[in-house]
C-alpha cells in the first residue's frame, strides 16, 4: 500500500508540473458532453427506442459517455502503463523495488483512477446541474454496480497488461475488447436497437451489465432493482480478478526468463 | 548460513533469439551467454566482474538482482535464492545502473530519491531524514530541490547512487556506473565511490570494462569473456597468472652495446636497445623473487656502466585484460546454443 500512496504522490506532482493539467482535462471533458448534448438535442423526440431518463437521448449518451470512458480507463490503463515502460525502458527499475506485482498493477493505476473519476464528475455535474437529468438518482446503487465493474475491468486489464509485456506489440486484448465495448456495450445507442443475436452478444459483455446497472440506478432505481446486474458483474469480478493477477505474475516471470523485460 | 554473501553454482544464461508468441508455444534456440558460472563473493569485498560488451556482465549482475531468471543452475544473495526468495533479496541489494533512466526528469532530485524510498518501505521523517543524508553523501545537497532535468550526466549518476544506498543495502551491485559520464566526472564518482560508499560492512559488485576502474577500486576481479570466468582473483594473482618473468628495465651509459654478455648467465634474458641520448635500455627477465637485480646492478658498475635508472615494469590491467580476452577466444566453442 505504501507503494501506491507513493506512485499516486509521484504520479500527481509530475502531472501537475505541467501547468494547465487539470484545465485540459476538465475542458477535454466538458467538450465532449456539449458534443453529446447538441446530438441529443438534432435527435430530438425520434430516439424513440430509449425508454429510460425521460426518453432524452442526451442524458442516455452522457450518462453512457462518463462511465463508459471510466471504466475504459480502468481496462486500458494498466497495458498502457507497462507498454510506456518498456519503451522508455524503465520496466526493470520499476521491479527493482521490493514490492509485488499486485502492488504494481494498483501503483500503475490509482492515479489514472482518479483522474479518471475528475472526468466521470465533470460529465455528471454538466448532467445533472446544467441540463437538470437525473435527478432522482441512486448514488448507492450506482456505486454497487460500479465497484463489482471497475474490478472486473481491472482484471481484465492485467491480462492484457500481461499480454503486452509478452508479445510487446500492441495489445489484441484491449483492441480487441475495446472495439466490442464501444460498438455492442450500449454506451452510445440502447441495446435493445441491435438485432437479436447482437443483442445476446452483448449480454457476454461486462460494459452491458454495468452501463444497464448504472442507467437503473441513475434513473432513481434501487439495489433491488439492479441486483441481477450486481450479481453478474461480482461473479464477473471473481474470475477476472485473479485471473489477471495470475497473467500478470506469470508474464514477469517469463519476461524475465527471456530477458525481455528490456528492448532487445 | 553460508558465510558468502553470493554464491552461484553452474549459473548458465541463454537468451532466446527470437521473441513473439511463437515462443509461447514451441521453444526455440537460445544464444548461452553465461557458461555454468561458479563464484563467491566474500562479506565486504569490492568485487569487480570485468570483461568486454558483450561479454554477459551485465546479465550476471541482473541474474543477481532479480531482473533475469537463469537458464538453469542457482545463485544465492545473502543466503537466499534469487528466484525463489526474489522478494527478500530486492529488500536486502542495492542497484545502480550505468545509463539512468529510470528518474523523473520534471521531478527534483529529492522527490526522486522520496519515491524510492517509499518503495523500500521507508516514509514520513525517516525517509526525508534519510534522502536529505544521502544527498549530502553524494555532494547534491545544494541542487536537492532542482528538477533532474537540469542534472549534468555525472549529477544523475551521483543521484543514483544515492537511490542504491537507500535501504542501506548489505549489497550493492553498480553495472558501469562511470559508463555515461565524461572522464572528469568518472573520475570524481570513482572518488565518491572509494571514498563514501564503500565501507566495510558492505559488499559491492561493480561491473566494468574500464581496467583502471577495477584496478582502482576493486579487491577482486572476475574477467568474464565468451561466457566463462576466464580467471578471478586480486591484482597481484590475476599478473600472477600471465606474467611468469619479473621485467626489469636498466638504462646504462658508458658501455659498449656489444659488452653486456656477462650479463648473460645471471638472468634468463636480456634485450639491448640502444637510445637516441646514447644510453643503452636493457629489458631484463629474471626469474620472480630471485636476487638477480642487485646482482646485476653491481656488475654493470664494476664494468665501469653509470646506471640512471632501474624500474620493474608491471603488467597493465588492460595488458592483463586483452591477455584474458584472448585466452578466453582461444577456448570458446564456436556458439553454444541450448
Ligand atoms: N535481453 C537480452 N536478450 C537477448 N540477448 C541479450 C539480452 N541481454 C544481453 N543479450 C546478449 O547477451 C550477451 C551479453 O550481454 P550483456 O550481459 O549485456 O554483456 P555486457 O554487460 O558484458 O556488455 C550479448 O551478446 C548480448 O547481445
Ligand atoms: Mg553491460
Amino acid at each position: 500500500m505504501t507503494a501506491a500512496v507513493a506512485y499516486l504522490r509521484r504520479d500527481f506532482l509530475v502531472w501537475s508540473s505541467y501547468r494547465l493539467a487539470a484545465f485540459w482535462q476538465v475542458a477535454g471533458a466538458l467538450g465532449i458532453a456539449g458534443i453529446v448534448y447538441f446530438i441529443g438535442e438534432a435527435v430530438g423526440d425520434r430516439a424513440n427506442s430509449i425508454p429510460e431518463e425521460n426518453g432524452s437521448y442526451a442524458a442516455f449518451a452522457l450518462a453512457g459517455v462518463a462511465f463508459f470512458d471510466m471504466l475504459f480507463r480502468g481496462l486500458g490503463t494498466l497495458s498502457a502503463s507497462v507498454s510506456e515502460h518498456q519503451r522508455a525502458g524503465t520496466l526493470e527499475p520499476m521491479l527493482l523495488p521490493p514490492i509485488r506485482e499486485h502492488e504494481l498493477l494498483l501503483s500503475f493505476c490509482l492515479f489514472p483512477f482518479c483522474i479518471s473519476m475528475l472526468r466521470t464528475s465533470v460529465f455528471l455535474i454538466f448532467g445533472f446541474v446544467l441540463l437538470g437529468f437525473w435527478d432522482s438518482a441512486n448514488g448507492l446503487s450506482i456505486l454497487a454496480v460500479l465497484v463489482p465493474a471497475q474490478l472486473t475491468f481491472l482484471g481484465i486489464g492485467a491480462l492484457s497488461a500481461a499480454s503486452v509485456l509478452l508479445l510487446k506489440q500492441g495489445d489484441p486484448i484491449r483492441l480487441a475488447y475495446s472495439v466490442a465495448m464501444l460498438t455492442l456495450g450500449g454506451a452510445f445507442f440502447p441495446v435493445d436497437a441491435m438485432p437479436g443475436w447482437l443483442q445476446q452478444l452483448a449480454l457476454l459483455l461486462p460494459l452491458t451489465h454495468a452501463l444497464s446497472g448504472i442507467r437503473e440506478g441513475l434513473d432513481g432505481g434501487s439495489l433491488v432493482d439492479v441486483a441481477p446486474q450486481v450479481a453478474v458483474l461480482t461473479a464477473l469480478a471473481v474470475v477476472c480478478l485473479p485471473a489477471g493477477l495470475l497473467a500478470f505474475r506469470w508474464a514477469v516471470r517469463r519476461a524475465k526468463q527471456e530477458g525481455s523485460l528490456v528492448e532487445y | 548460513m553460508t558465510q558468502f554473501v553470493v554464491e552461484t553454482d553452474d549459473l548458465v544464461m541463454a537468451y532466446p533469439q527470437q521473441r513473439g508468441w511463437r515462443s509461447l508455444f514451441k521453444s526455440l534456440p537460445k544464444k548461452v551467454v553465461l557458461d555454468r558460472i561458479n563464484t563467491t563473493i566474500n562479506r565486504g569485498e569490492i568485487f569487480g566482474v570485468a570483461g568486454p560488451n558483450g561479454a554477459g556482465k551485465t546479465t550476471l549482475v541482473k541474474i543477481l538482482s532479480t531482473l533475469v531468471i537463469p537458464f538453469s543452475g542457482s545463485a544465492r544473495v545473502l543466503g537466499l535464492d534469487v528466484v525463489e526468495d526474489s522478494l527478500a533479496v530486492r529488500r536486502r541489494i542495492g542497484v545502480v545502473y550505468g545509463d539512468e533512466r529510470s528518474f523523473f526528469w520534471r521531478l527534483s532530485g529529492f522527490e526522486n530519491l522520496l519515491f524510492y524510498a517509499s518503495l523500500y518501505g521507508l516514509s514520513g521523517k525517516e525517509a526525508r531524514r534519510r534522502v536529505s543524508q544521502l544527498l549530502e553523501l553524494v555532494g547534491l545537497q545544494e541542487h536537492a530541490d532542482l528538477r533532474m532535468h537540469h542534472y549534468s550526466s555525472g549529477m544523475k549518476q551521483r543521484t543514483a547512487i544515492a537511490r542504491g544506498l537507500l535501504s542501506d543495502p548489505e549489497l550493492l551491485i553498480m553495472d558501469e556506473p562511470t559508463r555515461t559520464v565524461d572522464p572528469l566526472a568518472a573520475m570524481e564518482l570513482r572518488a565518491l565511490v572509494k571514498e563514501r560508499v564503500i565501507d566495510s560492512r558492505r559488499t559491492v559488485i561493480l561491473a566494468t570494462n574500464d581496467m583502471g576502474e577495477a584496478e582502482q577500486l576493486c579487491d577482486r576481479v572476475a574477467f568474464i569473456s565468451h561466457g566463462k570466468i576466464q580467471m578471478v582473483g586480486n591484482l597481484e594473482d590475476l599478473r600472477g597468472a600471465f606474467q611468469l618473468d619479473e621485467i626489469h628495465h636498466v638504462v646504462v651509459s658508458g658501455l659498449q652495446r656489444s659488452s653486456f654478455g656477462f650479463l648473460r648467465d645471471l638472468v634468463s634474458s636480456i634485450e639491448v636497445v640502444a637510445l637516441d641520448t646514447g644510453q643503452h635500455q636493457l629489458e631484463l627477465r629474471t626469474a620472480p623473487g630471485g636476487p638477480a637485480v642487485p646482482v646485476v646492478v653491481r656488475r654493470i658498475v664494476e664494468e665501469g656502466g653509470d646506471i640512471w635508472s632501474c624500474s620493474r615494469k608491471q603488467l597493465s590491467m588492460d595488458e592483463i585484460f586483452a591477455m584474458a580476452v584472448e585466452r578466453g577466444r582461444q577456448t570458446a566453442a564456436e556458439e553454444v546454443l541450448v
